[in-house]
C-alpha cells in the first residue's frame, strides 16, 4: 500500500489548516487610536513642512532686505543659494508625501516600488550629507569672490566669512550626523528587505 | 471618515490582525504593525472604486503596509530581549488540554508561517484567508500558474511540521 496520501486526506487537512489559522487569537485596533494615529502624524508632516521651508525663507528675505547693498557677484549667488535650497525644500515636501502612503497594487510591483523609493531616500540622505559640507565652500567662495570683485574690502570678507564659517561649525557636524544616519539606515532597511525577499527556505 | 469605513474596519479586524501576525512575532511591534495597516486601509477605503472585491483590496493594501514594515524596522535592533512577549494569546490561560494543544498548533502554525519567504508567506496566508487562485494572484502580482506551484510546496513544508506538533 502507498504511504502516499489521498487527495481528500490532503484537502482534509489543508481545511484543518486553514480553519486553525483563522481560529488564532488577534488583538484589535479602536477607531479612535487609529485616528489619533492619523492627527500625529499629520501634525508631524506640517511641522517638518514648515521646517523645511524656514531657511529658504531666511534667505529669501536676505535677498529682499539687502539685494540694494550686494554688488553683481553677491546678489548672482544669493539668488543660485536660494534657488538650490528653495528647490530642496519643494523637493523634501514631495518625497514626504510618501511617508502617509498605502498602496492597492499587487504587491510584486509595490516591492518594485520600495524598493526604488529606498534607493532614492539613500542618495537623497548622502547628497544632504555631502551638501553640507559643500555650503563651507559655498560660504567661503562667496566671500572669497565678493573680496575678488571689489565688492567689500579683504577685513570686511574675512570677518564676516569667519563668522558664517562659525555657525556653519555649529550646524554642520549634527546636521552631518542625522544625514550619515538616514543613508545608513535607509541602506540597511533595503539590505533586509532583499534579504527578506531572496531568503528560500522552501 | 464616514461611519461605514469604521463599520469595514471592525468588520475586517481578525483578518488584518492574522495579516500582523503573519509578518511579526513580537508582541509589541505586532500591535505597531497592526495599527499601521488599519490606518492605511481606512485611509485607502475612500479611493475604493470597486474595481475589485473589497476583501482583494483590503489585503493588498494591508499586505503592502506589512512588507513596508518588514524593511522599516531593520532600524530596531531585533532583540530577543525587546519583548518576552512573541505570542500574545500564550498569557492568557486557556483551562482545557485541548485548548492548549490548539494553541500549541496555532503557535507553530504562525512560527513556520513567518519563516517563509515574503511572497510564499503571502501566498500562504491568503490561501488560508480562504482565498481563490485568482484572488491571490490578484493581490499578489503575480501570475496565476506560479499560485498553484508555490502553494502546494509551502504547505506540504508547513503540514510536515504541524506533524510534529500533533
Amino acid at each position: 500500500m502507498s504511504d502516499k496520501p489521498l487527495e481528500h486526506e490532503v484537502d482534509a487537512a489543508e481545511n484543518s489548516l486553514n480553519s486553525l489559522w483563522q481560529q488564532q487569537q488577534t488583538e484589535s485596533v479602536g477607531i479612535e487610536s487609529i485616528k489619533r494615529k492619523w492627527l500625529n502624524i499629520k501634525l508631524k508632516q506640517r511641522v517638518y513642512f514648515v521646517v523645511d521651508f524656514v531657511g529658504v525663507l531666511f534667505m529669501v528675505a536676505v535677498c529682499y532686505f539687502a539685494f540694494d547693498k550686494m554688488g553683481l557677484f553677491a546678489k548672482t549667488w544669493m539668488a543660485i543659494l536660494t534657488f538650490f535650497a528653495g528647490a530642496t525644500a519643494v523637493y523634501f515636501s514631495y518625497l514626504r508625501r510618501f511617508a502617509l502612503n498605502w498602496s492597492n497594487e499587487g504587491t510584486g510591483s509595490y516591492i518594485e516600488q520600495l524598493k526604488k523609493q529606498l534607493k532614492s531616500n539613500i542618495r537623497i540622505a548622502k547628497l544632504n550629507r555631502d551638501m553640507s559640507l559643500w555650503m563651507i565652500l559655498a560660504i567661503a567662495i562667496f566671500y572669497v569672490g565678493m573680496f575678488y570683485f571689489d565688492e567689500v574690502v579683504l577685513e570686511t570678507a574675512v570677518r564676516k566669512g569667519l563668522i558664517s564659517l562659525a555657525i556653519l561649525a555649529v550646524f554642520t557636524p549634527p546636521f552631518w550626523l542625522w544625514a550619515n544616519r538616514r543613508a545608513k539606515r535607509f541602506t540597511r532597511e533595503l539590505m533586509l528587505l532583499e534579504q527578506a525577499l531572496d531568503q528560500d527556505k522552501i | 471618515m464616514s461611519q461605514d469605513f469604521n463599520q469595514i474596519l471592525q468588520q475586517y479586524s481578525g483578518l488584518l490582525g492574522r495579516v500582523a501576525a503573519s509578518y511579526e512575532a513580537n508582541h509589541h511591534l505586532r500591535q505597531e504593525l497592526l495599527q499601521e495597516i488599519s490606518l492605511a486601509v481606512w485611509q485607502s477605503l475612500a479611493t475604493f472604486k470597486g474595481d475589485s472585491s473589497l476583501l482583494t483590496y483590503i489585503l493588498r493594501v494591508a499586505h503592502n503596509k506589512a512588507v513596508s514594515h518588514v524593511a522599516y524596522h531593520a532600524k530596531y535592533p531585533r532583540n530577543d530581549s525587546y519583548c518576552e512577549i512573541t505570542h500574545a494569546s500564550e498569557s492568557q490561560t486557556l483551562n482545557s488540554e485541548s485548548h492548549m494543544q490548539q494553541q500549541q498548533q496555532i503557535n507553530t502554525l504562525l512560527d513556520e508561517v513567518r519563516k517563509l519567504p515574503i511572497q510564499t508567506r503571502q501566498i500562504v496566508t491568503l490561501s488560508m484567508e480562504g482565498l481563490s487562485y485568482q484572488d491571490i494572484a490578484e493581490v499578489c502580482g503575480i501570475q496565476l500558474s506560479n499560485v498553484g506551484v508555490i502553494l502546494n510546496r509551502s504547505k506540504k513544508v508547513i503540514m510536515e511540521a504541524m506533524a510534529h506538533v500533533r
